[in-house]
């Protein structure tokens, strides 16, 4: 009689007579709080770990990692939280997975994730997929099926796992950031690792006119359709807002070729060689539209477009378009918001 | 000192179709480019030899034969030496084993103070070549995605962002940097340099059997399965009218939408 099903039914697969179990997490604690995308990384973690039968570790490193933050962790989906105050050295990082043998370990993409998911891969000589925008598990050979962009968004190439562990880096703003649960109980436990000293890092002032486009309400952003006095009116419209929307957060921005212009820095550029951003509005101002900058502004909530052109691609991606010289809408569009 | 900068071919972002009835991208009649992160990074390998004519970059790259063109561009924009690692096994080799592959050649050249290459590949790069290498090299430290690098006192320095915040991040070298495009346009070769990078300069071909690598040996971790394309998004309103009411109607269905 075949009772490979049952045996199923009880978790035995292959897999788990190698050792590897689990779904790993590595939160990072620059700051005296946790980061919102590694919460979003333990609460896509949790989905797979319940789908797969497996438990939800998360390691916590970084100079502010505690006691209280591991605690955290566990009301926010994890079953055990490791935690220890530091940068813990390559070699140590990998004695500690070598040891615990992760089936699924995952990162946020972003700063440590980024540089550590690759540096241990190869240290495990192992696959990793990075800036993964969807994850499932094929229940049949429980491995991971990961999409990831391509050609900056532009197609999503989804590929699966092969051997354990296997590394993926999550893209930040996918997925939500779970509940807070203060009822949920697990292990907290303070592990030994090999510490470095800290990376040497100074921070800098930002540059003029910061806001991070990623907290932003509203973002005007312009594009090479913007020539002489074009930058300036886009300015006025965006002040023009402040003064009707006192409490939004209002950010300028450009597109690729703004900042190929040399009118924007590169943290105000959206597109996929920039940033991504999901303002509840968007103004594309001048920006004819190629498909890395609707790739960026993807999950913009409402997409204003304003061009001479009528044929130019962004009104076939935007909500509202209005075709027309830039120099007789905007100060139109200014005088409406004033009056 | 020696500084490799290393290269990659790509099809241009810009001239690839993408066929929405076949969930596929079409790549026929794709121009071929030098991946543009990676131009920055040979353009700032160059500034610093200007600065210091001691300095020999090395190009470096990988793959098929036709790989050459983007050498020789490197060739005539300036760098001393350009390097193809090519046979059938690179041309099949993994992430992991094309890190060790490179890695090899690197380790051959002697006296290789930094390895710079671009934050990713705009076609399918995941940006793990940098940190990937740096193991291979023997835990070297990464500068992972700067712009602004400057050398000074045996250190790398580059401008770095982090949540959210700038940072000057500095290593000793030897060191890997991954380089972001910035506004500053990089450099272009001359006609004539071009045509010399044809007729006199050469491109050095190395083997992995010459470097003593199997960079298959490693099994392939990953298999593809499909393509998914993103949903198209619905076609837009256009708000007719003179600007004065365009701007009018345009402010009044924002106003309903409750996004202004």
């Amino acid at each position: 009689m075949d009772l490979s099903f049952l045996e199923q039914l009880l978790g035995a697969s292959a897999e788990e007579e190698e050792g590897y179990r689990n779904i790993w997490v590595v939160a990072i604690a620059w700051e005296p709080h946790l980061r919102p995308c590694d919460l979003q990384v333990i609460g896509k973690a949790r989905n797979l770990a319940d789908s797969l039968g497996a438990y939800v570790n998360v390691l916590l490193v970084g100079d502010n990692a505690s006691e209280d933050l591991a605690r955290e962790l566990i009301a926010y989906g994890a079953d055990a939280a490791f935690w220890g105050a530091g940068y813990p050295t390559g070699r140590s990082l990998r004695d500690f997975f070598e040891k615990h043998k992760p089936e699924i370990l995952l990162f946020a993409d972003a700063a440590g994730g980024r540089k550590m998911a690759p540096r241990l891969a190869q240290r495990l000589k192992c696959a990793l997929v990075t800036h993964a925008a969807d994850l499932s598990i094929n229940a049949e050979e429980r491995s991971l099926v990961v999409a990831a962009p391509i050609y900056h968004g532009a197609a999503y190439r989804v590929v699966e796992c092969k051997a354990n562990p296997q590394i993926a880096t999550i893209q930040a703003g996918i997925f939500p950031t779970p509940e807070y649960d203060s009822w949920r109980s697990g292990d907290v436990e303070e592990v030994e690792l090999v510490w470095k000293p800290q990376p040497p890092l100074t921070p800098v002032e930002p540059p003029e006119y910061y806001i991070p486009l990623q907290k932003a309400d509203i973002i005007i952003a312009g594009g090479r359709g913007l020539r002489g006095s074009g930058w300036q009116l886009i300015e006025e419209l965006a002040a023009a807002l402040a003064r009707r929307l006192p409490h939004k957060a209002i950010a300028l921005a450009g597109s690729r070729g703004a900042y190929d212009e040399g009118w924007i820095g590169p943290q105000q550029m959206v597109d996929l060689t920039g940033h991504t951003v999901a303002p509840a509005l968007y103004v594309a101002v001048g920006i004819r539209g190629t498909f890395q900058h609707f790739g960026a502004t993807e999950k913009a909530r409402c997409i204003v477009a304003i061009n001479h052109n009528p044929d130019a691609p962004i009104f076939k991606h935007a909500d509202y378009g209005i075709v027309g010289e830039v120099e007789e809408v905007i100060p139109a569009l200014i005088e409406v918001l004033d009056s | 000192m020696r500084i490799v900068v290393c290269i990659k071919q790509i099809f241009d972002p810009e001239t690839i179709k993408i066929s929405r009835s076949q969930q596929a991208i079409d790549e026929r009649g794709a121009r071929k480019i030098m991946n543009p992160p990676d131009r920055w990074a040979l353009d700032a390998a160059l500034r610093f030899k200007e600065a210091d004519p001691s300095i020999e970059v090395i190009a470096l790259s990988l793959g098929e034969p036709e790989v050459e063109d983007v050498l020789r561009e490197a060739l005539a924009l300036g760098c001393d030496r350009a390097i193809l690692l090519s046979d059938a096994a690179i041309v099949k080799a993994r992430t992991a084993g094309l890190a060790q592959i490179i890695a090899a050649a690197i380790k051959r050249l002697r006296n290789v103070q930094l390895v710079m290459t671009g934050h990713m590949a705009l076609d399918t790069g995941s940006g793990t070549l940098g940190p990937r290498l740096a193991i291979e090299l023997g835990d070297w430290p990464v500068l992972l995605s700067v712009d602004q690098l400057r050398l000074e006192h045996g250190h790398v320095t580059g401008l770095q962002y982090a949540d959210e915040k700038y940072y000057d991040s500095s290593y000793p070298l030897p060191a890997v940097a991954t380089v972001l495009q910035t506004p500053e346009h990089p450099r272009y070769p001359h006609g004539a340099e071009i045509i010399n990078a044809y007729r006199v300069r050469n491109v050095e071909i190395w083997s992995s059997l010459a470097l003593g690598v199997d960079p298959t040996a490693l099994p392939a971790p990953t298999t593809g399965r499909q393509l998914r394309l993103p949903p198209a998004r619905q076609m837009g309103f256009i708000v007719e009218g003179s600007p004065q009411e365009a701007a009018q109607t345009l402010v009044a269905m924002l106003r309903a939408r409750r996004v202004i």
